[in-house]
């Protein structure tokens, strides 16, 4: 039948033709237009207070470099996904990235994803003396060096901070504590004085994120998270203590199912008048004393969590911008970098709330007029606590950081819950510290 | 049926309505609600609905983007799905192949985490990452995984279902497969192709965890964006609600307009498979 | 097939109307035979083998070797990731956790899903746009139904303890409490595809015969014995597939918990998929990770092999 084979041979003529064109539309915009002119780098970021601080500046820095900034948002653990599966490929999508040095950094150095910034930073050709090194404070410059190698830039510092409810301290005639039992004393009283009404404390209980709140309270008993020969700290007293103290808090005087709490459950509860205390990030500030989320705008007051027997040892954490070394751009990666972490931007930054890692923004007075409000002024003076006497060591500096930090807060949680005491709490963490570390 | 059971099937429909529905409902309402409203305790039922929310995810983000492309996704794996499917669940109905359509079931049996690292080592080695078109396309390709089979599935119940005799007398009179195809069991078969392509659409649409990892800034969306409202220091709780209706919104729709083809749908797939 | 087949006896088209020709006997002439039915199924054959099966063999490589972030040439370690997989108590949890929400989730999905079914199956005014509407969970995206339960199980602000306290009665921590998050999870799946199980076994009640009930009604059976020793028994085809289309999904639980706990509080909802994630993407251990999921892989086809064969017993 003729006409129906001529109907077969146009449908046939039509595949071929929609195929042929589909294959040269991928040949075509396969051929990456590489001139000079018009590089573009892919910034991979998180969801964090600095990615929406630079974000509006980023057009400038086109403008003036002709450089075009690709940016990626997405949450911590997603980026952590898309970085290690991107870099694992050798794959040269991603150019510059928020990287958690204290998190992921070992593992990605010994895998070799981090371009090694010094001879960029030693370059007088691409870093002018203006940059100002020197200027960057010593604990977040030396986090981001790894094995003596510069593998990041600072961005922005934080840290657990203790946001508290003036009125509610005031109302139970409760002063600001100056060590960690008289914390303790505060968050009871308010527990037991508002009948259960208002928690005495909201902080993490989630496994993954309790070591970066827990920290300091083990730090305070004077231990770091392992001794000089490398050997886990928790056979010791005095981390016994640090853990029951921590359980105590959020299980006797924080909110029910603090297991699962991370910043935002806290936050809310914080923001709602539910919690009279707050121990998280630096970086929630914002998050409570904006009236669109808060009941508790000017109610807030900022400390810095109390001394223990062991000193003053708060947790600090910088984040940084690497390179990474599969980028194909890597000088135009570094000329962004400088410019985002130049004092000028820095200082535009902070002036947003990003508190900066270099200390001439500290000092310089247009970003002082920012800190008018008392909240600020307290949160500023808590942070320089954290950044003068911080430890960077959110969880203990071992490769498998993700599988150990998920590990000692699987531990305390079984204390928080009741189904184990401090003590095995403590040896179940020796004892699994010590295979990981294997 | 006696008044009686009228009333209590009415009555168990009422229940039923608030228990399923209402989840959904309160998404809604907490969409238009401000910040403070969503998380307040006791919670709020009456309140001054703002459309804030929404208004804002579009000046923040470029979210008519992250729209545009779940249509483009969305749109193109059903399409790939029709393309590939269609024939195939042809060809399984007629010649009884049915152990091929079992084959492209497994990837309804893998877990979905088992593709992210192999698809993106072949994307990366074939220098598709970088480029948007080319993403585009790789998401339409993993998004196919998920809508060919549903295809092939519904397909061949309706094929099935259409009289063989009509075939029959057309091949007698001369008349090539491939025109019996295309003229008599294709058009045959439209309610059905409609039925799959609403169900693939949404079941694509929904999907988060391909484009998780394989989408980039310019071609991720609506599902991934999601995720970005909570976050340190930048807890969104009203964006996210009002982007969790707008990605429900096709499901809306679909439930309120088309609902004998979502039922027709889902039953005929089910029961075949 | 559940349903009469309409397409005649075996319901198949001849090849050819009646070629009487002695090539039908050699592969060539097999190929020239079927040449259209195989032109229509490879391209979909062709690409579900590059899609789906590059990755599973991927994987099979990739859980031989032992995998490290960034090297080149991973040594091969033999099945010493399966015997890891063995020894790992993690695992094992992991595995009673799957087989836990697989088993909760599938009785009280078939149980309601029972009586959802012969409830839509009256025939009411109003009883299309009904159907519909409780069908909404199964459509909408997982994502929104995570961040939206979320919300509602939050153990301070949420709705599901104000409610609760109004009842009277005693609140929950839902998902930050080790023997709770199980339930809640189960709660949220089962409220997402009961609906969905009602559907399929609407379906199959439409088209039962009437004989058997009226017979039952003549005999002056009540409604529970009509139910017992008719219906059920009828409908118990349909009911497996029902329970076949469920167990694939809830063996590979993956995205509430993905969204809502990421296996917490104390690794009480981690299932055997979340722990592949984690093991190969936050612990960054692909090898490992590959393993469980083909392991996985192995379990859910198991699982379909094992309810196929109960359902072709069901039907004969």
């Amino acid at each position: 039948m003729n006409h129906c084979k001529k109907w077969t041979a146009w449908i046939i003529c039509l595949a071929v033709t929609v195929g042929a064109f589909a294959f040269a539309g991928c040949g075509q915009s396969n051929q990456p237009a590489q001139t000079k002119k018009d590089v573009t780098i892919n910034l991979l970021a998180q969801n964090h207070p600095w990615t929406n601080a630079i974000q509006p500046f980023i057009p400038d820095f086109e403008k003036q470099t002709g450089i075009k900034v690709n940016m990626q948002i997405l949450t911590e653990q997603q980026t952590r996904d898309k970085s290690l599966m991107t870099l694992q490929a050798k794959s040269p999508d991603i150019d510059v990235w928020m990287s958690l040095k204290s998190f992921e950094g070992l593992a990605y150095y010994k895998a070799g994803f981090y371009e090694p910034l010094d001879k960029y930073l030693n370059d007088p050709k691409l870093t002018p003396k203006e940059y100002n090194v020197a200027d960057f404070m010593k604990g977040p410059f030396t986090g981001e060096k790894i094995d003596n190698k510069l593998v990041g830039i600072p961005i922005i510092v934080e840290g657990p901070v203790v946001f508290y409810r003036k009125d509610v301290f005031q109302q139970y005639n409760i002063s600001v504590p100056k060590n960690m039992d008289e914390l303790l004393e505060a968050a009871k009283t308010i527990q037991e004085k508002s009948n259960g009404e208002i928690y005495g404390m909201a902080t993490r209980g989630l496994p993954q994120a309790i070591p970066y709140t827990f920290g300091a309270f083990l730090h305070n008993m004077g231990l770091e998270w392992m001794d000089a020969s490398g050997k886990p700290n928790f056979d010791k007293p005095e981390a016994i203590k640090a853990i029951d103290m921590y359980a105590t808090l959020t299980s006797k005087y924080g909110p029910p199912g603090v297991v699962n709490n991370t910043f935002y459950q806290s936050s809310a509860l914080f923001a709602q008048g539910k919690a009279a205390m707050e121990y998280e990030s630096s970086n929630e500030l914002s998050t409570i004393t904006n009236p669109q989320n808060s009941r508790v705008v000017g109610k807030i007051g900022v400390f810095s969590l109390p001394p223990g027997p062991g000193g003053n040892h708060p947790t600090v954490l910088q984040w940084g911008v690497s390179i990474s070394a599969f980028s194909k751009n890597k000088e135009a990666a570094w000329e962004f970098i400088r410019w985002a972490t130049s004092p000028e931007m820095q200082r535009k930054l902070a002036e947003k709330g990003i508190a900066s890692p270099r200390s001439s923004v500290w000092d310089n007075a247009e970003f002082k007029k920012t800190l008018e409000e008392p909240v600020k002024q307290e949160w500023a003076a808590a942070l320089r606590i954290v950044m003068d006497n911080g430890n960077p060591e959110v969880g203990p500096p071992v490769t498998k950081q993700a599988e150990a930090r998920k590990m000692i807060g699987t531990a305390i949680d079984k204390v928080i819950l009741g189904t184990a005491t401090a003590q095995e709490a403590a040896s179940e963490i020796q004892q699994k510290l010590l295979e990981v570390l294997k | 049926m006696r008044k009686k059971d009228y009333i209590l099937t009415y009555l168990q429909y009422f229940i039923l309505i608030l228990l399923f529905i209402g989840p959904v409902l309160w998404m809604i309402l907490s969409s238009l609600k401000s910040n403070l409203d969503i998380t307040a305790y006791p919670p709020i039922l009456f309140f001054q609905p703002t459309f804030n929310n929404y208004t804002e995810l579009f000046k923040i983000y470029p979210f008519a983007k992250y729209i545009i492309n779940s249509f483009i996704i969305a749109g193109g794996s059903t399409l790939l799905g029709l393309i590939l499917g269609v024939p195939a669940a042809y060809a399984i109905a007629r010649y009884r192949l049915h152990s091929i359509a079992f084959f492209t079931l497994i990837s309804r049996m893998a877990p979905g985490v088992l593709f992210l690292i192999p698809w993106y080592l072949i994307a990366s080695k074939l220098e598709i990452t970088g480029n948007n078109f080319l993403d585009y396309i790789m998401l339409i390709l993993t998004h196919a995984v998920i809508t060919l089979p549903l295809i092939i599935w519904l397909m061949i119940s309706y094929f099935e279902e259409i009289p063989i005799d009509l075939e029959e007398s057309a091949l007698i009179d001369g008349c090539g497969r491939w025109r019996i195809f295309f003229q008599i069991a294709l058009p045959l078969s439209l309610p059905g192709i409609a039925v799959s392509v609403i169900l693939s659409f949404i079941f694509s649409w929904n999907y988060f965890l391909f484009a998780l990892t394989l989408a980039n800034n310019s071609t991720m969306p609506l599902t991934v964006i999601a995720f970005n409202f909570i976050g340190e220091g930048a807890t969104n709780w009203g964006g996210l609600m009002a982007a969790a209706t707008i990605i429900s919104l096709p499901a809306l729709l679909l439930t309120l307009f088309a609902q004998r083809l979502l039922i027709k749908g889902l039953t005929a797939g089910a029961v075949k498979g | 097939m559940t349903r009469m087949s309409i397409t005649g006896k075996d319901g198949a088209l001849q090849p050819h109307p009646s070629p009487p020709m002695n090539d039908t006997e050699t592969f060539w002439g097999l190929l020239k035979k079927f040449r259209v039915p195989i032109m229509m199924v490879s391209p979909a054959a062709i690409f579900t083998v590059i899609m789906i099966l590059f990755p599973i063999l991927y994987s099979a490589y990739l859980s031989l070797v032992k995998w490290t972030p960034g090297s080149e040439d991973a040594p091969f370690v033999g099945l010493a990731n399966y015997i890891r997989m063995f020894q790992d108590p993690t695992f094992w949890l992991a595995l009673g956790i799957t087989l836990k929400l697989f088993l909760v989730c599938l009785f009280f999905e078939t149980i309601i899903g029972i009586y959802l079914g012969i409830l839509l199956s009256r025939e009411v005014p109003g009883q299309k746009i009904f159907q519909a509407l409780i069908l909404l969970p199964s459509i909408i995206a997982s994502v929104a139904i995570g961040m939206m339960w979320i919300l509602i199980y939050d153990p301070t602000l949420g709705v599901a303890n104000y409610f609760l306290k109004s009842f009277g009665l005693k609140q929950l921590v839902w998902l930050a409490d080790p023997d709770m998050v199980l339930a809640a999870i189960a709660i949220i799946d089962i409220w997402e595809w009961s609906p969905f199980m009602a559907l399929i076994i609407t379906g199959g009640m439409r088209a039962l015969p009437t004989d058997p009930f009226e017979a039952a009604v003549i005999d002056g059976a009540s409604r529970w014995q009509i139910f017992k020793y008719v219906t059920l028994p009828l409908l118990r085809p349909v009911i497996m597939v029902a329970i076949l289309l469920r167990s694939v999904d809830l063996i590979r639980f993956f995205d509430t918990i993905y969204i809502m706990t990421k296996g917490g509080p104390n690794d009480a909802s981690t299932t055997l998929n979340v722990y592949s994630y984690l093991q190969g993407f936050s612990y960054m251990d692909m090898s490992y990770g590959s393993a469980i999921m083909l392991f996985l892989l192995a379990l859910v086809m198991l699982f379909s092999l094992i309810i196929s064969a109960l359902r072709r017993k069901a039907v004969s």
